[in-house]
């Protein structure tokens, strides 16, 4: 595995030091200006427009393109269409890491959004999966829904001009129940997203119906806290020992817990005052991963 | 004996227009007119004025300040977060910490004490004063057209006040959100907006500050006009991010008057 620094100036950099240099003509500025024009254009002005923007003004690629230099500051706030998003990194991929062999994960900090066949609106992201496969750090904060409670309480306070101490507050007292911004929970989430990545590009499905699961589709921070964040868990991993998650009730001292509920649209009820299994794939995902491992002897490491 | 010197009624008044006119005769031209004198259209004057530069602050209130006075539900206290409470120290005005990463203070102390730095920095005002219109010149925006504020609560027909034209080297957009410069050139067919954004965050203030700057040549957009020229989320009274876009566009403003200065 290797870790690179920012997807955008890791391969502008690569690009302008091999030799010859894999830029057009006009050379590495040249390249950023269509990367810029490319990537300002995938802003999604409004949820319910069929596809981004296409038509940025000058100063949103002049902003884009600033963001390709090293070491700048990149605010989130706007959404990207994930898949326009994902065929510009793909674009700058060396033809020699683009094949199946090769897997790409970009985290970013930048919302990512799509709008699904079917759909009438752009969706929140924290992930899209493909190649490469993009991971939202903000998406993980804005995507699934915080507790009701926030909204309502966010709504009353912020007609009366306070939603600004009030999201403060609530974040303060009810922070255990969702992920904020600089959350320290991030990182764990983060592998858990990382490991539906291996799982689309293994050619399986990227996502579980068990909300138990790394792999579990999450709409409600909750989910995303039950299915990724459980509390300490030494050498999150693929290793079969830290991966498995344990049947009801199989852990050390832990009694049977009643069932999660979830019904369609709402927000699920998830049991907070019992121990919850230990995180971890589902048993399915786990023999599925397991099955692959030995067809392709590769070692690796989260 | 009286407290007071006596003076006629015809010497306040004669010092009331000749003071008036002497200024605004030596704005009608100057480096920079900023439309709106809320705290992101102060800050930028004050950093401007401060490094020299002719500053004209047109508001079209009689107040100066915008809503930098109040916090919500017209409670006077302001909020700002982390960094931006560095303003605050620069300024002199006094805050505590709410919460961590979060300070309160006085919205009217606040408020004064930014007007009163802007104005110590050298920044002069037209208050009571409404942009009309910009003024064009090779491609670039030029200077803006005024006037005042009163005819406008006037019936059309009694008002034929034409209006009076400045010029100067930048504008800049302070105007809150209804960004009354970059619309303007929108109706005219000369720039396009993005409106409002959609709500996909909870704020955006760094988004406000990283898009604050030259929106088309010539004019510079700042504060909560940012939101409306680019489609930046919308967000809550953060007066902190108004603050720093203040900042910013006082910064980008320099670079460019710097770069015409050289060409």
């Amino acid at each position: 595995m290797e870790e690179r620094g920012e997807f955008f100036v890791y391969h502008l950099e690569r690009r302008g030091n091999s030799t010859p240099p894999a830029v057009p003509t006009g050379g590495i500025e040249a390249l950023k200006d269509r990367l810029s024009l490319s990537l300002a254009g995938t802003k999604v002005r409004r949820p319910t427009d069929h596809g981004p923007s296409r038509d940025p003004l000058p100063a949103e690629i002049a902003v884009e393109k600033r963001r390709l230099d090293p070491g700048g500051r990149r605010p989130f706030g706007f959404l990207y269409d994930g898949y326009d998003l994902m065929q510009i990194a793909a674009s700058l991929l060396p033809m020699e890491e683009s094949s199946r062999a090769h897997l790409h994960i970009i985290f970013t900090n930048q919302l990512l959004g799509t709008r699904e066949e079917g759909e009438d609106r752009y969706h929140a992201r924290v992930c899209v999966l493909g190649s490469p496969s993009l991971i939202s750090t903000s998406g993980m904060v804005e995507a699934p829904a915080k507790p009701r409670e926030f909204y309502i309480l966010k709504r009353s306070l912020e007609a009366l001009g306070m939603g600004e101490t009030a999201e403060v507050e609530f974040a303060r007292e009810a922070g255990a129940r969702f992920l904020d911004h600089d959350d320290p929970r991030m990182e764990e989430a983060a592998c858990g997203y990382a490991l539906q990545a291996v799982f689309h590009w293994i050619g399986a499905e990227g996502f579980c119906g068990d909300q138990g699961c790394r792999l579990f589709n999450a709409h409600w921070q909750r989910e995303l806290l039950a299915a990724q964040v459980r509390g300490p868990v030494p050498g999150v991993g693929l290793a079969p020992e830290a991966g498995v998650m344990p049947e009801p009730g199989s852990e050390p001292g832990s009694e049977p817990g009643p069932e999660p509920r979830f019904e369609p649209g709402s927000e699920p009820t998830l049991p907070t005052d019992v121990p919850l299994p230990a995180i971890g794939l589902c048993r399915c995902h786990l023999e599925q991963l397991k099955r692959w491992k030995e067809s392709a002897p590769i070692t690796f490491r989260l | 004996m009286t407290l007071f010197h006596p003076v006629s009624e015809k010497d306040v008044t004669r010092a009331i227009v000749s003071g008036f006119m002497k200024q605004f005769e030596q704005y009608v031209e100057s480096d920079l007119v900023i439309i709106g004198a809320g705290p992101s259209g102060l800050m930028a004057g004050r950093e401007l004025a401060l490094r020299g530069r002719k500053v004209l602050i047109v508001e079209r209130n009689n107040y100066l300040g915008g809503g930098f006075w109040i916090g919500g539900y017209l409670m006077n206290k302001v909020t700002l977060r982390a960094p931006s409470q560095e303003v605050l120290d620069e300024l002199g005005i006094p805050y505590e910490e709410a919460v961590e990463g979060l300070y309160v203070a006085d919205g009217p102390h606040a408020c004064s004490k930014l007007i009163a730095a802007a104005c110590d920095a050298g920044v002069k005002f037209a208050n009571m004063t409404i942009f009309e219109d910009i003024v064009i010149r090779d491609q670039r925006v030029a200077g803006v057209v005024i006037n005042w504020t009163p005819i406008t609560s006037l019936p059309r027909q009694i008002t034929c006040v034409d209006p009076v034209a400045l010029e100067c080297t930048l504008v800049i957009d302070a105007t809150g959100h209804d960004a009354c410069v970059v619309s303007k050139l929108e109706e005219r067919g000369m720039m396009k907006t993005v409106g409002f954004g959609a709500m996909w965050v909870e704020r955006s203030e760094d988004l406000v500050v990283e898009y604050t700057g030259e929106a088309y040549p010539g004019l510079i957009v700042a504060g909560m006009a940012v939101s409306t020229t680019y489609g930046v989320p919308r967000m809550g009274p953060t007066f902190g991010g108004m603050l720093l876009s203040g900042k910013k566009a006082a910064e980008e403003a320099l670079k460019i008057l710097e770069g015409i200065k050289t060409a």
